[in-house]
């Protein structure tokens, strides 16, 4: 083989330094991972959690990192309940994210899902913060 | 052109002498340069005029005439005389004489022949042409084109099922080929195509509508991906494929009008990418046909699978195979 792998994560994050709104650069760095024919370890993917997290704090309206870490977590025994403190962050500070809100409904339902539905309420509550204040062209 | 002066109102008129007068610029040196469009060109032209109820605006037979001009010998079409062969004016073929009910005019077992040939019997995917460029577009195009003609036989629709899977992403969206990033045009494709074969259930409704419905900015434009402009032609792409996905009231219709009308010429018609761009027939046919879809008044229904007039689509006696 040619190792032909081996760079293009770093290559990736180069591109991340740069713009870290560059959507395709965050398709690239799943594919990387991914399509790897060295399949990523769970650590290795709860570092890719904390990469995005760190991304995330950058630019929190961008919404790249956080459809990528929901692709990570999707593929890993992480729960979505890793983001909880960072949703919160975003969701009661001056800096309001439409994606942490949203986020954060996600989170809800995935509590009710296991049967713990006290957060059913607070999951309505956050849709409509989203459609009525933070989000408006999406109701 | 004023920006300031909101347009409220679809100029259709001025869009249908627009459309007329295409194929009348040959001084205009455009005109040439666009030669490998020509036949692009004359389906979104011709299905912007029918959904403008103004479908005789361009002669029937001389459109059928420069159609079969450009059959090659083993089936395929090209963009206009003496272009080489390709499956996206394969189906810009047919789809054109589907709507002037013409396909008798040419050879239906060849562009069989030549589309079935066109697909990878190991991987299910399509290529574009004998050079062999893989793209899920190419998927949309053959299997909407065999499933015009009722010859969805003629390939293998599992494999192609399969390829169009392997381009699936982590964000709900589909792209070019596996991995690649996903694009409000390659979703509109890929939904397309599994809606033609029945298998829609193969989509997370959910996560990919969530996705489309993103790309609706706060000027009430759509984009294709995070971070990019807004453009009309996404008015489609967007649109069609929530359409099918039954999410369509998941977009702010109004918002979206208002950008389409804003991106017209009030003096001399057609459609821009966005409002105060030069227009074009491509723009022209996807506002209109977003349009239609957002229920505009004036305007023939348009099916969001074919990309057709709904009446023709019925003509042939294709099934509705979507969600409405």
């Amino acid at each position: 083989t040619f190792n032909l792998w081996d760079n293009e994560l770093s290559f990736v994050e180069d591109l991340l330094e740069k713009d870290v709104r560059n959507n395709s650069a965050w398709n690239q760095r799943y594919f990387a991972i991914f399509y790897n024919p060295t399949k990523p370890s769970e650590e290795f993917l709860k570092k890719e959690v904390e990469y995005g997290i760190s991304k995330i704090k950058l630019a929190p309206n961008n919404i790249s990192p956080w459809n990528y870490i929901k692709g990570i977590i999707a593929k890993s025994n992480i729960e979505i309940t890793v983001l909880e403190e960072l949703c919160k962050t975003y969701s009661q500070s001056d800096t309001i994210s439409p994606h942490a809100l949203g986020c954060l409904v996600d989170i809800y339902e995935d509590h009710v899902k296991r049967g713990l539905t006290d957060k059913k309420e607070l999951g309505i509550k956050t849709c409509i913060l989203l459609a009525e204040k933070h989000d408006t062209i999406r109701k | 052109m004023s920006s300031t002066e909101k347009s409220q109102e679809l100029f259709s008129e001025l869009h249908v002498a627009y459309i007329k007068n295409l194929d009348t610029k040959r001084d205009d040196l455009e005109y040439w340069l666009t030669e490998h469009l020509r036949l692009s060109g004359v389906y979104w032209g011709l299905t912007a005029l029918d959904l403008l109820n103004n479908i005789n605006a361009l002669d029937r037979e001389e459109v059928v005439k420069y159609v079969v001009s450009c059959q090659h010998e083993n089936g395929g079409f090209g963009a206009h005389l003496r272009h080489d062969p390709h499956i996206l004016y394969t189906l810009y073929a047919v789809q054109i004489l589907v709507i002037e009910d013409a396909i008798d005019a040419v050879n239906v077992e060849k562009i069989v022949e030549y589309v079935s040939l066109l697909q990878d019997p190991t991987t299910g995917a399509f290529a574009g042409d004998e050079w062999g460029e893989i793209d899920t577009r190419f998927s949309y195009s053959a299997l909407s084109c065999l499933s015009l003609l009722k010859r969805l036989d003629a390939v293998d629709v599992d494999k192609a099922i399969d390829f169009i899977m392997k381009c699936k992403n982590f964000d709900g969206g589909f792209g070019s080929t596996p991995g690649a990033e996903s694009h409000a045009g390659q979703i509109f494709c890929c939904v397309g195509a599994l809606a033609i074969v029945n298998s829609l259930h193969l989509v997370d409704a959910d996560l990919l509508g969530w996705w489309l419905c993103e790309r609706q900015l706060k000027n009430g434009g759509l984009n294709g991906r995070p971070e990019k402009l807004e453009d009309v032609c996404y008015s489609w792409w967007v649109l069609s494929a929530l359409s099918i996905l039954g999410r369509l009231h998941w977009i702010n219709k109004d918002r979206l009008i208002d950008f389409v009308l804003d991106a017209q010429d009030p003096e001399s018609g057609g459609i821009a990418d966005r409002p105060g761009d030069m227009v074009d027939v491509f723009h022209t046919l996807f506002g209109i046909a977003g349009l239609s879809l957002l229920g505009y008044p004036g305007l023939k229904p348009v099916d969001p699978v074919y990309c057709l007039p709904k009446h023709v689509v019925q003509r042939i006696g294709l099934a509705e195979r979507y969600h409405v």
